[in-house]
């Protein structure tokens, strides 16, 4: 599984803390390991809050993976 | 009476027909902020003939609002924004009628302000009453049309909207936690193009009207994503969360305090010598 990566949208502020609003990551098992992986790899995030969607439905528990799931990871908005 | 010349296109429109045109006349919708989002709302909904319309903001027009707060014109300058909206609104339509709460929403006055309107739309511009109002709604089995912008970004949600015997999920069912203070720039320091939450203030005001007029098809148990910039537009699936803990009564919800919540007062701390 190890040539698997997985697609994750971003958006909000996470564009600018991860480069990019679509970025690629090593295959993770689960929800939280895909968290964790992220964290290695852009420390700055484990500060900021955002919600995790898998296959546009929002998870605030850890759900499994597989390959070709579509992870977004959405950040609350204040402006008005 | 109703205006059948002055409605005549909604009432002609299969989704609002006569009885949906008296459902806009007899709701009742408060508008949480006249600001950027909120303008197009008030304005839409006015225009749309919701009977009676309430209006919640403490704050008075400014320059800076004028490109993009679009009731408001160099004469109300200094003004409280509440009265030139009401203003504006009824010289629009003035077979509606307006309400004005020129404060702005703390845990005291919420249960109070919210308590007798059917619709509550949230078109605030902070965390800490973005939670309040929430939380507020959940308690009093009010729907709550959410919107929210950033930079290029909006986000669009029908909150707590009763469906059959159950209530949608909620803004703690998508963020139980509030980010930290400063962690999410304000658009004061991003700056924001007014078409942005001329855009999301109008999808706001569309889900109100979908509200009243008992469209099936609306944004409960989801959030609409829209970005301005590229026109991606993704609807995510938000499932309520039964767990989550929501202050429960009128007396919890007075004495939580949403700003040390949402980190918008600091914390005392021993180790601070400024």
């Amino acid at each position: 599984m190890d040539k698997v990566k997985l697609k994750i949208r971003v958006f909000g502020k996470l564009v600018d803390v991860l480069g990019s609003n679509e970025i690629s990551i090593p295959f993770c098992p689960n929800l939280h390991s895909l968290k964790s992986e992220l964290e290695n790899k852009f420390p700055s995030i484990a500060n900021i809050q955002f919600a995790i969607s898998l296959n546009n439905k929002i998870y605030n528990e850890n759900a499994d993976l597989i390959e070709g799931d579509q992870i977004a990871l959405l950040p609350p908005f204040s402006g008005g | 009476m109703m205006d059948f010349e002055k409605y005549q296109r909604q009432i002609s429109h299969p989704k609002v027909g006569v009885n949906g045109q008296q459902h806009l006349q007899a709701a009742k919708v408060l508008v949480v902020g006249a600001g950027g989002l909120g303008c197009p709302i008030l304005q839409y909904l006015a225009a749309a003939g919701v009977g009676m319309l309430g209006i919640v903001d403490g704050d008075v027009v400014t320059k800076s609002n004028l490109p993009r707060q679009i009731l408001f014109s160099e004469f109300h300058l200094g003004k409280l924004k509440t009265e030139c909206a009401a203003e504006k609104l009824i010289e629009m339509n003035p077979s509606i009628s307006i309400s004005t709460f020129p404060t702005y929403l703390n845990n005291k006055n919420a249960v109070e302000i919210i308590r007798n309107w059917d619709v509550i739309v949230d078109a605030t511009d902070d965390f800490a009453t973005r939670y309040l109002l929430n939380d507020a709604c959940v308690l009093l089995e009010k729907p709550i049309v959410y919107g929210a912008i950033f930079s290029e970004e909006g986000q669009v949600a029908v909150f707590n909207l009763k469906i059959g015997n159950d209530y949608s999920s909620n803004y703690r069912d998508l963020f139980p936690q509030p980010p930290a203070k400063g962690e999410v720039p304000t658009c004061v320091e991003l700056g924001v193009i007014g078409v942005l939450p001329g855009t999301i203030g109008l999808l706001q005001a569309n889900e109100v009207i979908k509200i009243i007029t008992k469209s099936e098809n609306n944004l409960s148990n989801k959030l609409l994503v829209f970005n301005l910039s590229t026109y991606d537009s993704t609807i995510f699936d938000v499932e309520k969360n039964d767990a989550l803990k929501i202050p429960s009564t009128q007396n919890e919800s007075e004495n939580f305090d949403y700003n040390l919540f949402c980190g918008s007062i600091e914390k005392v701390s021993e180790n601070n010598f400024s």
